[in-house]
């Protein structure tokens, strides 16, 4: 996360969970990825920090980069959300 | 050390809970936390491993009961009493009752965007070839020293895979104790249900980042 960081990130709760419950620490973001996605963990225990790319949504197919950057949240871009479906946007 | 920063896969603590508008300070008095912490920090007194080990100094009880920016400033206590800037006398009275250590460099405001951006690089150039290669099977160390690590607990004596070399870095472990940066190769190392054994979440890998000498060739 660039800049300071919101409370729960830093949090125990968050910081004990995500390691091994990533799911479930997604869920309380309202986040329920389906059973046969994979998830990994990066513990970020040195100096690398790590960017996340959002998944491309369904139906975004044809979408210019401006359309697409409309439907990428700062959820999005720290892990804890997907990106907007376009019809979501609506 | 073992502190209570260590906390990968404790329970107990209840669900993360997001706020809606996620406020940066929850009190006045955490802003200024931030800005004396900042600014002690530019004094380049101590290391940020040095910081983070006062950190993770704190009694677990302590801790584990205090916000995020009390955590910062009760380490800070420390750091400026163990450097010589306050003296425990002046931290109880809240008033300056002698000259202390002069900081080598002192923040001033039009200087904080340019420091912020700046950051604290800690890549390091080293001479030395990777001693582990993208793929190699490697054990973590197993050791709990009472000193600095970023070794986690719940990643030691575990047999993980290298995905790849990350370039070397400040070795924190004696950075934090004055021990100079003696920089190391850095792996992200990955463990495929190594670490959580049996009713771990299937599927799920974890990696961390380790420095060469926290590894050992399988």
């Amino acid at each position: 996360m660039l800049g300071l960081p919101a409370v729960w990130y830093k949090a125990p709760d968050c910081r004990a969970s995500a390691v091994m419950d990533p799911r479930g620490v997604l869920e309380e973001f309202g986040v329920t990825l389906p059973e046969d996605r994979k998830v990994r963990v990066w513990d970020s225990t040195a100096e690398l920090r790590y960017l996340v790319v959002p998944a491309r949504p369904a139906g975004s197919e044809g979408l210019d980069q401006e359309a697409l950057a409309d439907l990428v949240t700062r959820d999005a871009m720290i892990g804890t959300g997907l990106a907007l479906s376009p019809e979501g946007r609506t | 050390m073992n502190g209570p920063h260590d906390l990968g896969g404790l329970h107990g603590f209840g669900p993360v809970a997001p706020e809606v508008n996620e406020p940066y300070f929850h009190a006045e008095w955490e802003k200024r936390a931030l800005g004396v912490t900042l600014s002690c920090g530019a004094f380049g007194a101590w290391t940020i491993d040095e910081s983070r080990h006062a950190r993770e100094n704190i009694p677990p009880a302590t801790y584990l009961a205090a916000s995020y920016y009390e955590i910062w400033i009760r380490a800070l206590e420390t750091l400026l009493q163990r450097h010589g800037f306050v003296s425990g006398a002046e931290l109880a009275q809240g008033r300056m009752l002698e000259k202390g250590t002069p900081p080598k460099r002192v923040l001033t405001a039009e200087m904080v965007p340019a420091v912020l951006a700046r950051g604290g690089p800690c890549d390091r150039p080293l001479d030395t070839a990777p001693r582990f290669a993208a793929g190699a099977h490697v054990r973590t160390r197993n050791f709990n020293p009472a000193t600095h690590t970023r070794l986690p607990r719940y990643a030691r004596g575990k047999i993980g895979v290298v995905e790849t070399v990350q370039g070397a870095f400040v070795f924190p472990d004696d950075s934090a104790h004055g021990k100079g940066e003696n920089p190391q190769w850095v792996y992200p190392v990955v463990f495929d249900g190594e670490i959580w054994g049996e009713g771990a979440a299937p599927g799920l890998t974890v990696s961390i980042d380790a420095w060469e000498s926290y590894l050992e060739p399988v």
